[in-house]
């Protein structure tokens, strides 16, 4: 038992160790142009009071990625150029299980984390080369790789997909 | 005794095709359902309504902003305002023009749809300045937006209400087909499990039909051998009675026939001419009696197999004398003529491996038959033949009354006899007899290893042939050298 207790402890405190690392590595610099991203909730990373907070040039050097894949509200497949979810977790220093997902018009919407972790799923703020406008979905649309796993077909993940995306907030 | 009842097989065939029909009707009724499930779990489907809603939602926001901002003088909220519209915007482009399953409202649709966004455009105008306009302008470029949007307030409702009535609309009539599927599925189901169930029934009661049958078989079987062993042991008592009766009528017969012999011819002292003409009587009749006690009796030695051939060579020549001199006796008295084979016919001299007093005979049954059956002034000839074989044959032909075709078969049978020798023997007295004659012919010819033939036609003749097999033939000298 006391063995037991002993190695229990000696893991916990490994584990403390990279994490205590992020948070003393990882900093995040402040935005200069128009926030569209704010981050709140259980985050060890922030850069505006008690938030994380993004233009879009801070997303494009955290990372950029480009996905091509069909979406259940069009015909045809469109390129999709993003940050993937798993950057800003890892940026934000964050261990959360559930994102609050909000909207500019007040939709909400859970998003558990083991989705990132299963589909990688992106914050996508251009359209085929173009930045999307809140008119276009924008300024953050949620784009999983729908063409990529037969089962993101259902109305389930096309709730998730959230699009004019301003706020999340980790849980 | 039931038995099984004919054309109540179901075959394999009929239960494949049944087999096949059901799964026809299961496959179709599944694509129905599975296509039903598509739709249910369309996003459209879902979204449609909840889009709708929105859309009236923003509507009212926008509304609220514009009126806000066209009323304030100072710490208007443009951005706000901008977003708000632009929101309003993106919901009302998000709505296809074609929405999925809205196909019965799509004219009236896509109408109101265009009639909105014409609206929506009118106001961008004034909203386009709006984004980069100082604020003292702000209210007047809001003022004239709403009036652009003047007039759609009803339109926007309704069109909200209509997307979502129709969908609910679709939703029930989803649902009803999806139910009433189900239930026919359920049907289905039940009526192949009634429909398989009653086909094994079937082939269960089929066997047991089967089984009940075999059983009624064997059974029959059995009692058609009891029955044969009993037909039997009858057979062999009716020839020994035969043969004792025989026997023992014989006994008394030789008295008649001696003493009345005796009497005729004036042994037991002189009688009158009318008592000798009686004692004639009563020994003609005991000789014909004693003639038909022997047939009986040859007949059921026959039967018993009790004769055995005593078999030797002998001339055919000699032997065809015998029996033409013994029959020719009455002969004259019927006008009869008894013709035989020329002195020098080779055939005389040929020999033959048999028993002669069988031989002798069975030509004399043959010649008796013939003279029976002929009437006065007929002919009756013997005559010997040959096959490219080797058989010989010992032929009887006459030209009486002949034997109808149908009654061939038969007489050969003991105690039966053509039909129309009895009637003729009934009506003119002609023809007496027990049968017996051809069929001890029958028997002997068969212990021979030959055969009897006889061609009849009615009205012209009868010919009957005794056909020996060719190994009952022997080598001439031998046969002369004994005789």
């Amino acid at each position: 038992m006391k063995r037991t207790a002993c190695s229990l402890l000696i893991i916990m405190l490994l584990n403390l160790v990279p994490m205590m690392q992020a948070g003393a590595e990882m900093q995040l610099p402040k935005p200069f142009g128009k926030i569209i991203l704010t981050i709140d909730g259980n985050i060890t990373v922030k850069n505006l009071g008690e938030t994380a907070v993004f233009d879009r040039k801070m997303l494009e050097e955290l990372d950029t990625i480009t996905i091509r894949t069909s979406t259940p509200w069009d015909i045809g497949l469109s390129e999709f150029t993003g940050c993937r979810m798993s950057k800003i977790i890892e940026a934000t220093g964050t261990d959360a299980t559930i994102a609050l997902i909000s909207a500019l018009d007040g939709y909400q919407v859970e998003l558990p984390i083991s989705d990132v972790t299963n589909y990688d799923p992106i914050l996508a703020w251009a359209r085929d080369g173009t930045i999307m406008s809140v008119r276009e979905k924008g300024p953050l649309w949620l784009i999983y790789p729908f063409d990529s796993f037969s089962n993101l077909k259902g109305i389930a993940f096309s709730a998730k997909s959230v699009w004019q995306i301003e706020r999340i907030s980790f849980q | 005794m039931s038995q099984t009842p004919p054309g109540r097989i179901v075959s394999t065939k009929t239960f494949i095709i049944a087999v096949a029909i059901g799964f026809f009707f299961l496959s179709g009724l599944f694509i129905v359902l599975i296509s039903q499930r598509i739709f249910l779990t369309q996003s459209n489907y879902e979204s449609a309504p909840i889009a709708a809603y929105q859309l009236r939602t923003h509507y009212t926001k926008a509304r609220l902003a514009l009126t806000e901002l066209a009323n304030s003088t100072a710490h208007a909220d443009i951005d706000n305002t901008v977003l708000v519209f632009d929101i309003l915007y993106e919901r009302l482009n998000s709505l296809p023009e074609r929405p999925p399953y809205l196909g019965h409202v799509d004219g009236e649709f896509a109408e109101k749809l265009s009639l909105l966004q014409d609206a929506l455009k009118g106001a961008d105008l004034f909203i386009e300045k709006l984004r980069s306009a100082e604020p003292k302008d702000a209210p007047a470029l809001a003022a004239a937006a709403l009036e652009s949007l003047d007039g759609y307030d009803a339109t926007f409702a309704s069109f909200a209400s209509r997307i979502n009535q129709d969908m609910a609309d679709q939703r029930q009539e989803s649902q009803n087909r999806i139910l009433f599927g189900l239930r026919l599925l359920v049907l289905l189901v039940l009526i192949v499990l009634v429909a398989s169930g009653l086909i094994v029934w079937m082939h269960m009661r089929q066997l047991d039909n089967l089984a009940e049958a075999n059983a009624n078989l064997l059974d029959t079987s059995k009692k058609l051998l009891q029955a044969r062993v009993a037909a039997e042991q009858a057979n062999q008592a009716k020839s020994n009675f035969l043969a004792g009766m025989s026997h023992e009528l014989r006994t008394p017969l030789n008295a008649i026939i001696g003493f009345s012999d005796m009497i005729r011819l004036n042994y037991a002292g002189m009688v009158s001419d009318r008592a000798k003409s009686y004692a004639e009587d009563i020994y003609m009749s005991g000789t014909h009696l004693l003639s038909l006690v022997n047939s009986i009796l040859d007949t059921s030695r026959i039967e018993q197999g009790e004769v055995d051939l005593n078999e030797s060579e002998f001339l055919v020549g000699p032997i065809l004398d015998e029996v033409s001199d013994m029959m020719s006796v009455g002969l004259p008295q019927k006008r009869l003529t008894l013709l035989r084979p020329d002195k020098d016919d080779p055939l005389r001299q040929v020999v033959l491996f048999a028993d002669r007093n069988a031989i002798k005979q069975m030509m004399i049954n043959l010649v008796t038959n013939a003279i029976k059956f002929t009437q006065q002034g007929g002919y009756i000839e013997l005559q010997l033949g040959e096959s490219e074989t080797g058989a010989f044959q010992i032929v009887v032909r006459d030209n009486g009354i002949g034997i109808p075709k149908e009654d061939l078969p038969r007489i050969q049978n003991a105690f039966e006899r053509g039909s129309n020798h009895s009637s003729l023997g009934r009506v003119g007295g002609v023809i007496d007899g027990v049968g017996l004659g051809l069929s001890i012919t029958k028997a002997l010819m068969d212990r021979h290893g030959g055969d009897i033939l006889i061609e009849s036609t009615v009205g012209e003749g009868t010919v009957a042939s005794l056909c020996f097999p060719a190994w009952r033939r022997h080598n001439n000298e031998t046969a002369h050298s004994e005789q």
